[in-house]
This record gives C-alpha cells, structure tokens and sequence, in this order.
C-alpha cells in the first residue's frame, strides 16, 4: 500500500503539468519557435517585454516560448532553463541575461546546437562571450548608461545646477545598475554646485528604498534631490519622504517609468523619471529573431528611444 | 524503511513515464545528461543535509555556506593560486562554518534551528563584505573542467555528485559515524547512556553539511565561471525538499542518502520537465510546493500508521 | 450535611491492562466533610481509582454512584461535570497567565465576546483568595509563585468551578501526594486549607505515602495493596504498625528465585557520594556475586544514584572506587569503561533506540570494540547480538526494529546492550515495571546467573516483595540519603516500609 502513495503524489503533479501545457510545439505546420528567456516575470518591465513580443509573434506567425526563474538574480535556474529550451527544439534564443559573465556557459550549447543568440536589455560581458567565442545576433536595449546621462542632465536643469543629491543605486556589480549610475554621475559631474552627499545600494527593491532613503535622510537633512536607479526604490523613497513629512521639498527622480511612478508624478509626488519602453524591446526581439531566421541581416545594436517623463511632458 | 525508498524510486519512474508521453524531447540522453547535471549541486548540498536531518536537526546556513566557500575560491584562483590549492581552502572554509554550527548545537546547546539560522545570515554577511558585493570572475580552463569536463559520457559535475554519495552512502551505513548519526537522531539520551561521545559526533555532522556545501560551491563556480556572492539563496529550501522527498523524517532517526539522491532527482526532473512543456515559473512554483507537501504528508501519515 | 447519605460509592471497580489486572474489584465510599485517606504501595492501584474516578481511564466493570445516582464517567469532561476535581501533582496550570487568569481559565468575565474584563476578573480572584484565606496576589504572574503557591491556585480553581455549578451537592476533591514538594510550613498551610474545605462541606480523597500525615488531618482510612481492598478503618481504631502490616503483609512467595552466593571481592565502593540536592552523602559497597536491593519513595533519590553511577550526571562530593583505583565518572563512556552498565528505569527515553534494529541497538555501546578503524558492517553487529539475543530468548530477530517488541523484550534487548559487553556492574533500575509475570521470573534467574558469574547487581525496585526475594541486602533511601541498611534475613517489609517513611533509622 505505502509502495504507491508517492507515485500517487508525483501522478497528480502530472496531471497539474499537463493542464497547464502550452500548445505544443510540435506541430506539423512547421512554425518556427522563438525562445525567450527573461530573468524574472515578477516585475511589471519583464511583463511588458513579453507582451510586446507576443504581440510581434502572433503578428509574424511564428511561436514565441516564453521561461523566467523565479528570481531575479538566479543566474544557475536560467542557465538550466536555457539548457531545458534548447532540448525542445528551439529555432532562435532571445534572452535578458541575469548575470553578464556566468550566462556564457549555457549560450555556448545554444552555439553548439546553431541556435541564433539576441541579447535583451543586459550586454553580455565582452571579453567572457569572446573568450568563449560567442557572438550575439544583435542587441536589442536601451543604454543604460545613456539614461543615467538623461536623468543628470535632467536634474541639473530643473535645479539650476545647485543641488544636494542622495542616490539610491541597484544591486552592486550588475550590469544594468552601474552603467546607470556611471551615466548620471558623469553628468552632474559637469555642475559645480551639485553634490551626491550620499550614495547606497537598494537592492532595486521597493521596501529597501524606504528603509535606506530613511536612513540617509537621518544622516543628512538638507538633501533636496533623489536620484534612484528604478522607480520600485524611488516608490519607497517617496513613502519615506512622505513619513518624514517632507513630501513635495525633495524632487525625486527614478528610472522605469512604471506605471504606479507616472501615477505619483501626475500627482507631484515625483519629479521625473527615465522611461525604457520594454514592450519595444520584446518587440523588437521578436521581429529581429525573426528576420535572423529568414536569412536577412540585423544591425548589431538596436536601440531603443529613451524618454523622460514629467509632469508637463505627460506620460507616452 | 527499505520499501520507501522503492515508493519514492517508482514515484521517479512514473514522473519520467509521464513526460515520456507528454513531450518527445524528455527521453533523449543529452536532456537526461542535462537533468543529472542540473541536479548535481543541489543533490551534493541535500547529501550534507540529510545527516543533519537524520541526527535530529536542521541546517538552515547551506546556501549561505555556498555563497561564501565560492567566493574564497574565487577570490584565491582570481588572485593567481592553483587550484590545488584554493580548492583546499575552500573546504575548510565550508568546513569551518559547519564546526561552528556543530558547536554552538553540542556545546552552546542551541537549537539547531536559531545556530544555523544564524549562520545563514554571517556567511551571506561574510561573502557580501569580502566581494563588496560584485561577483568574483576569470577562471582557468582546468578549473572550469569540474563543470564543463567529462569522464567518458558522465560530465563532471555528475562525476562529483556520485564520488560524494558513494562515500555519504558508506559512511552512513558501514561506518560507527554513520550508526551514531541515526542513534542520536533517534534517541540522543539512550544513545548518551551508551557510551556514545555524542557531542562529537553532532558537531561532525555539521561539519560534513558544510563540507558538502563547500564541494556543491567548488562545482557552481565552475559553473558559472564566477563565484557570487548572493549565490545559493534558498537552497537550504530545496536541499530539505530533496531530502524530505526522499524520505528522510524530519523528527530524525531514519532516512538515506539513496532515498535523497531519488529526491532530488525528482525536483530536478520537475523542474526540466516544467521548462520543457513551457509551463510559466509562477506554475512551476505551485507544483514543487504541491510535490513537497503530499510526501511529507504520506511520510507523517505512514508514521502514524505505524505506531 | 447529611452524613448518612455518601457522597461517592465505588463498588466492585475491576479495570485491567494487557498483561496486568491493576485493580481486582475494589470498593470506595466517601462522605461530605470528611478526609478520606488512600494508602498503598506503589503499584496498589490507587492512581488507577483515582484516574477512573476522575474519567482519565474507564472501569471494566464496576458501579460509581454520586450522591446515590448511578453515574458513568467516560471523559474527564464527565467527571468535572459531576464536580469531581483531582489535584495531580503535575499541576496543570499555565505558567504565563496571572492567579487570577488561571483560576477563571476559561471562565473568565468578559466585556464582549473576546474582550475579558480585568477589573472585575481581579475583584472576583481576589474575593474568591480572601475567602480560602489565601495569600496570595491576584495579579502576580504564575511563574514567578513557588510550587505551593501554585497548588494553592489550582486548589482556588476546583473551588471557583464548584461553586459556578452551584448545585448545593457536595463536591469531590482528590488529592495525590501534595505534600511531596512543600516544606514543613507550607504543609501546615496546606492543612489548614484543607480544615477549612472540609468544613464548608467538600469530600476530600487523599493521597499520601507520609503516615504521619494520614493521622494529622486524617478521619478514615481505606488500603489498597495488589489491586484490592486491605481495609477500610476509623483512623483512631488503628495503629501506624497495623498500617504498615496492612500496606505490605504478603506471602513472599516462590515466585523470587533467588539463589545466592558467597560474596567474593569488592567491585564497587561509593564513599560519600553527593550532588547537590539530590543525593547526600552516600556510602556503601558492591561485592562480587552479590545483589543489593535499593528501596525508596518516589523522589527519594533512587534513580538519581543510578544516573551518578552510570556516568550520566556528575557527581559533586565523594570518591567512586573500582577495583581498588578511584574512578572519575565524566560521562556514560567512563562508566562503560569500568565495566558498569545501566538499566534505566524509562527503558523507551533512556535505554533504546526505537527506530533502530534489535543488532544495532546491541551494538550501540560497542561500536568502537566492534569496528576496525570505523568501518562497520551490519553482518558484524548481527553476529556480535545474535547470541545474546539468543541467550536471553529475545522473540526477535536481530534486524528487526526495537520499536515493534513487547515490554518485556525490549527489557532484554536494554540487558543484551551490556551482557554482549564487558559489564561486571549490574545497575537495574525498575527492572520488572511494565513487564509481565513470565518474562519477570526470566529477569529474576538471569539476575542469578550474573551474580554466579562473579558480577554485582544493584536492583533498585518500589516492589517490596521482589526486593526482598532477590536482595542480598537492602540500602532503603530517603530524601537522598540512605536512611537505613539491612541485610536479607534481618529485613521485613515493615521494617523497609517504616524506613522509606522515616518513620525509623536503622544504620548499619
């Protein structure tokens, strides 16, 4: 009797699985299949990114498979996840790599089964992917570090280049994180009158930026401006300044142009921020895999526009 | 006891029947390859984990341990050390954390719970501070051979996880370490009145789950061609899953690393499977969870029938 | 009150478990507004009644009548119902309420439904304090009162649950040694409590292993012995000697097959053994072929000699000498060592391991004799437990788990640990409780062949007759101290008995 309680176990998680199949790949219409590969769907850019691919893949007729780890961070679950892909049969890879450097391992076996490699959102480490001999298709982003440059720029003027700054920054030693802090350090940089009196990760998390703009503000009172990597630390910025009594005094300014960040710059909560347009890079991958399959040339680097949004340019 | 362990073996069996039919790319030998590969480093870690289960406890501090036993290799091999020599020092570094959790468990008396909880959160402190917080990277190939090398058709990694269970397997059933183990977990007093240096032997095992996270570290790093520090978050999660699926009780006493290597061969055939049929992550989530408390169900339930 | 009319009547009450009969049909009859004492060894069956009585256990056969009713009790809920309360030595209170909390645990006043009203919840304890003349604070948290207090409180809770029955029917109060953990004054306390309870009308079923207790707040007397009324006696018709007699007068029969031998050379001396409360200043020596008896009361610092002995607490005073060489025994290792092997009185806590097979449990003390360098086969333990196993007709099968055996075999597989080994020092803690009659007489003859073969044997048992059939000599305990000493053909039980209750020190 206790011989099949397990296996009665494993059966019903089999009977889940099968319910909630895509459709199958394997068909005899012989559409090709897409893979794309985000580092995470619990974040409202990666939502976008695949809405605005699925829009390109049924436009295009092709199938479009979509895989995330459940973690941003989890470099080893998207490898595996790539290695599970490719099994499937997959005719072109797109993928937001979560680590620049560790990815390389799994693209190396996309390489080795001829798959063709795009490149989303996060730049493959150059000198990893060349060792390994790796070459994208094409890169399909926004420069990051370009709109860190739009966010400095946008703050020198609005504060007439005089301004005491506290940064919120993301993880340490991603990609995405330090191009956009180099951008925007880089262009206050040019102003005498500003100063970054403070400067410390949030971990791109929402909770976090309450807690370490709190903090900051403890430690200096006379900070006027914020400046945050992403709109979620941003959101918990606003949150501390509204604790602290000091909404409206402190002009923040985030990166994303989420949804919930547009809303708190209508309502004069926040000063601005960086807009990335995700379902255009989903977009855009799809149409790119695409065109790579049918034989035609894609440009190394596609990028797409970045904007930024204030309360008088208005949301897109 | 025996007879579980077939229960789980054929509830591995009957998953692989069911992808069998459910896609065609499941029986391949290179995705079979890639499911055994994948599990390798959470079997490694689950390996440790279950002689802490069976004596009676619980090692929260695994992943963390991960995390900071990779970031010293990868700090030693960046620096210009051989390999032969920060591999060493990555163990002990692994090690190192397990004795202390031993101690604080036999010596400090802690529950085993709250000292390893504490260690999870100094080891993942610990790598942060040492790395600032950036991932240690540029290997040499013949470091990178435990991830990427193979021994005729078996990859490395796979390699490393078979050496760790055929010695796990042997010290837990040929060796008076091993007996001592399953005594303590299944009555510490009896087994104290019989002689048994039993404080030893509780901080052994912990001992053995850091060095089991060091080797599951030394094989991620190779892996990824980088040692970070934020690796192995929630392993210590899936280490328990493994090692609960495989029907290790969690009241201690009883379990095997065989029944933990069909465990997570288990998850890591889910988790393939998931990603094969294209099932979206948030659903992969509900199945493990769903897989993990109906065999800890019928564990408990057969228990109960039982005494 | 009308004392013609009891208040309980327990007729003919027979209950058994498997193996044993613990009580035999026995009568109680109790009256308002008296204290009824309950005497008997340990085993006689009065904590058996007791739990009946208060709907822990339910009779086999047998009639309970409360005031004249025919009743049957089968849950505590019951028994609670009908306004039985019992006082139990584990006090069954919580220990992070406050007084107050814990008198109306589950009863308290309330404000609105979940909401309880402090202020009139501490008016109501304190009204219900002054009234039993306790003093006590209500608000003082439980944790911090002394076990006096606490059983004060738990007193005051059985007294607020009577009274919120308000039937105007006597209550029933049972009382299970609650003096064993008080000092002197809180005892004089205690009984002045008691005076007043049974003035107001409570029928009070008391407990006690102290005799002089019995005749200070003591009106009639009922003794169990094996399950059975003894008597049921006026305690101002009866002498403490008649008592004692009544307790333990039993034919020693031949059911203790104790052959004995001539003492060889000493195995064992303690010299003035002590830790700190528990044990003060204990002296005596085991001789080679011999068996000493330990007699005692619960508490009385038998077991905690057994756990000094065998290395598993400390001791703080005094010297272990073994084989003429003084010993230090720092852990059960070191016991081992000298070749000391221990039966725990808790067999399932302390002397196995369940889940682990017959050989394996055997082997367990061994490991290190057993295996070459730490490499250790399962074949090796099989064979090393095999004849023992077989020797001791264990009904198992060495790879059979321990968890599956009866009582008595696991006793065995406990006994096997140390006779597979090199244990010259027998320390039986308890040896026959929970085992049935034949497997008792198997322990009885092997405890005959240890002793032929030149090993010691220290038996500490609360079964008089089994003592007195199998000692050599007897030490009797109290209060950590060995109180008396006597050698086999000069003990009686009621000279063992008198001992256990100080009632007198015979030292040799």
């Amino acid at each position: 009797m206790r011989k099949y309680t397990v296996p009665a176990a494993i059966a019903l998680a089999c009977v889940a699985l099968s319910c909630n199949r895509d459709t199958p790949a394997a068909g005899a219409d012989k559409k090709k299949t897409v893979a794309l590969v985000l580092k995470t769907l619990n974040h409202p850019f990666f939502v976008d990114m695949r809405r605005g691919a699925q829009e390109a893949a049924d436009r295009l007729g092709v199938t479009l498979q979509v895989q995330a780890a459940e973690r941003e961070i989890d470099v080893d679950k998207q490898m595996q996840i790539v290695e599970n892909m490719l099994q499937t049969g997959i005719d072109a890879l797109a993928i937001t790599p979560s680590g620049s450097r560790e990815i390389v391992s799994a693209l190396v076996k996309a390489k080795a089964a001829n798959v063709p490699i795009l490149i989303v959102d996060t730049r493959l480490d150059p000198k990893a992917a060349a060792d390994a001999g790796i070459t994208a298709k094409t890169f399909i982003g926004s420069d990051n570090y370009e709109g860190g440059k739009l966010a400095g720029d946008y703050v020198i003027k609005v504060t007439n280049g005089k301004a005491r700054i506290g940064v919120l920054e993301g993880i340490p030693g991603h990609e995405t994180a330090d191009s956009r802090l180099r951008g925007f350090r880089d262009a206050v940089a040019k102003s005498h009158g500003i100063t970054i009196v403070a400067s410390q990760p949030a971990n791109w998390e929402r909770d976090q930026g309450f807690n370490v703009f709190q903090n900051m503000l403890q430690a200096h009172h006379n900070i006027d401006t914020v400046f945050a990597a992403s709109d979620l630390m941003a959101l918990g910025a606003i949150e501390a300044i509204a604790a602290a009594g000091k909404t409206g005094t402190i002009k923040v300014v985030g990166f994303d142009a989420l949804d919930d960040a547009k809303k708190a710059i209508a309502e004069g909560k926040m000063e601005a921020s960086v807009a990335q347009f995700p379902y255009e890079m989903g977009k855009a991958a799809v149409e790119s895999a695409v065109k790579v399959l049918a034989g035609e040339s894609v440009p190394p680097d596609i990028m797409v526009k970045l904007e930024m949004i204030t309360k008088s340019a208005g949301s897109r | 006891m025996r007879a579980r362990r077939f229960g789980t073996l054929i509830g591995l069996l009957l998953l692989c029947a069911a992808l069998w039919i459910l896609t065609p790319h499941f029986l391949t030998v290179s995705n079979l390859l890639n499911i055994v590969q994948q599990t390798s480093i959470n079997a490694i870690v689950a390996a440790g984990m279950t002689f802490v289960i069976i004596s009676a406890g619980i090692d929260l501090s695994v992943g963390s341990i991960v995390a900071w036993s990779g970031v010293v290799l990868g700090a030693m091999l960046q620096a210009g050390q051989p390999a032969a020599i920060a591999v060493p020092a990555a163990l002990l570094a692994g090690v190192g954390c397990g004795l202390i959790n031993g101690l604080l468990v036999s010596i400090g008396r802690l529950p085993p719970f709250i000292a390893t909880l504490g260690m999870m959160s100094v080891a993942r402190g610990a790598a942060l501070v040492f790395t600032e917080g950036r991932p240690v990277s540029g290997f040499s190939e013949g470091f990178r051979w435990i991830a990427t090398g193979s021994l005729g058709f078996v990859p490395a990694p796979v390699l490393v996880m078979l050496i760790v269970y055929a010695i796990a397997h042997f010290a837990l059933t040929r060796t008076t370490f091993g007996r001592y183990v399953y005594a303590i977990g299944g009555n510490e007093e009896a087994t104290r009145l019989s002689g048994v240096a039993v404080r030893f032997h509780k901080t052994a095992v912990y001992a053995v789950s850091g060095l089991m996270s060091a080797v599951a570290a030394i094989v991620l790093t190779a892996r990824l061609n980088s040692a970070q520090p934020i690796a192995g978050m929630m392993s210590e999660l899936d280490a328990i899953a493994a090692t609960v699926i495989g029907g290790t009780s969690l009241l201690g006493g009883e379990g095997s690393v065989g029944g933990t290597l069909i465990g997570a061969l288990i998850m890591g055939v889910l988790r393939n499977g998931l990603n094969l049929l294209g099932v979206s992550s948030f659903l992969q989530q509900i199945v493990i969870g769903v897989v993990i408390v109906v065999a800890v169900l019928v564990d408990t339930t057969l228990k109960r029938h039982r005494t | 009150m009308n004392t013609a009319r009891p208040v309980l009547e327990m007729r003919g009450i027979r209950k058994s478990f498997p193996g044993v009969v613990a009580l035999a049909g026995v009568d109680l009859t109790l009256h308002a507004g008296e204290v009824h004492m309950l005497l008997g060894e340990n085993g006689a069956g009065k904590s058996t009644l007791m739990k009946i009585l208060s709907g822990a256990y339910r009779k086999d056969r047998g009639e309970i009548r409360i005031h004249s009713r025919v009743v049957d009790i089968t849950s505590p809920r019951d028994a609670l119902d009908l306004g039985i309360r019992v006082i139990y030595q584990e006090l069954n209170l919580v220990p992070q309420l406050s007084v107050a909390e814990n008198i109306f645990l589950g009863a308290a006043p309330i404000l609105m439904p979940g909401v309880v009203d402090r202020r009139r919840l501490s008016t109501m304890a304190k009204t219900l304090l002054a009234d039993l003349g306790m003093n006590l604070d209500a608000g003082a948290q439980l944790a911090e009162l002394s076990l006096a207090q606490r059983q004060m409180v738990e007193i005051a809770r059985a007294l607020r649950d009577f009274e919120s029955r308000n039937t105007g029917e006597a209550p029933i109060l049972v009382m299970d040694e609650p003096t064993s953990a008080l000092t002197a004054r809180e005892v004089d306390q205690l009984f002045v409590l008691i005076e007043r309870l049974v003035a107001n009308g409570v029928a009070l079923v008391y407990i006690t292993h102290r005799l002089d207790e019995v005749y200070r707040i003591g009106k009639r007397v009922t003794v169990l012995r094996d399950g059975a009324n003894v008597a049921t006696k006026l305690l101002a018709e009866v002498t403490v000697d008649e008592l004692v007699r009544l307790m333990a007068n039993r034919d020693l029969s031949e059911q203790y097959p104790r052959r004995r031998t001539v003492p060889g050379a000493d195995l064992l001396t303690v010299e003035g053994v002590g830790r700190h409360d528990v044990l003060h200043d204990i002296s005596f020596t085991l001789r080679a072929g011999e068996v000493v008896g330990v007699a005692g009361l619960l508490g009385a610092g038998r077991s905690e000699l057994a756990r000094v002995l065998a290395g598993a607490d400390r001791a703080d005073t005094g010297r272990i000498i073994c084989k003429g060489q003084p010993v230090v025994l720092r852990s059960p290792a070191d016991a081992i060592d000298i070749g000391i092997g221990l039966l725990p009185e808790d067999r399932k806590a302390e002397g196995l391991v369940a889940g682990l097979t017959v050989a394996r449990n055997v082997a367990l003390p061994h490991g290190r004799r057993l295996s070459t360098g730490g490499y250790l086969r399962d074949q090796v333990e099989e064979r090393f437990a095999a004849p023992v196993v077989g020797d001791l007709r264990v009904k198992a099968t060495p790879t059979q788990e321990v968890r599956v055996l009866s009582g008595g075999n696991q006793q065995k597989v406990v006994l096997a640990k140390w006779l597979a080994g090199a244990a010259r020092i027998f320390i039986f803690d308890e040896p026959t409780r929970g085992v049935d009659v034949g497997a008792k007489v198997e322990i009885y003859q092997l405890i005959n062949r240890l002793t032929e073969e030149g090993a010691a044997v220290l038996m500490i048992s609360s079964d008089l007759p089994e003592l007195l059939g199998m000692s050599d000599r007897i030490l009797v305990m109290r209060g950590g101290r060995i109180q008396a000493a006597f050698d086999a053909d000069q003990a009686t039980q009621q000279r063992v008995l008198s001992a256990a209750f100080g009632l007198s020190g015979v030292t040799h």
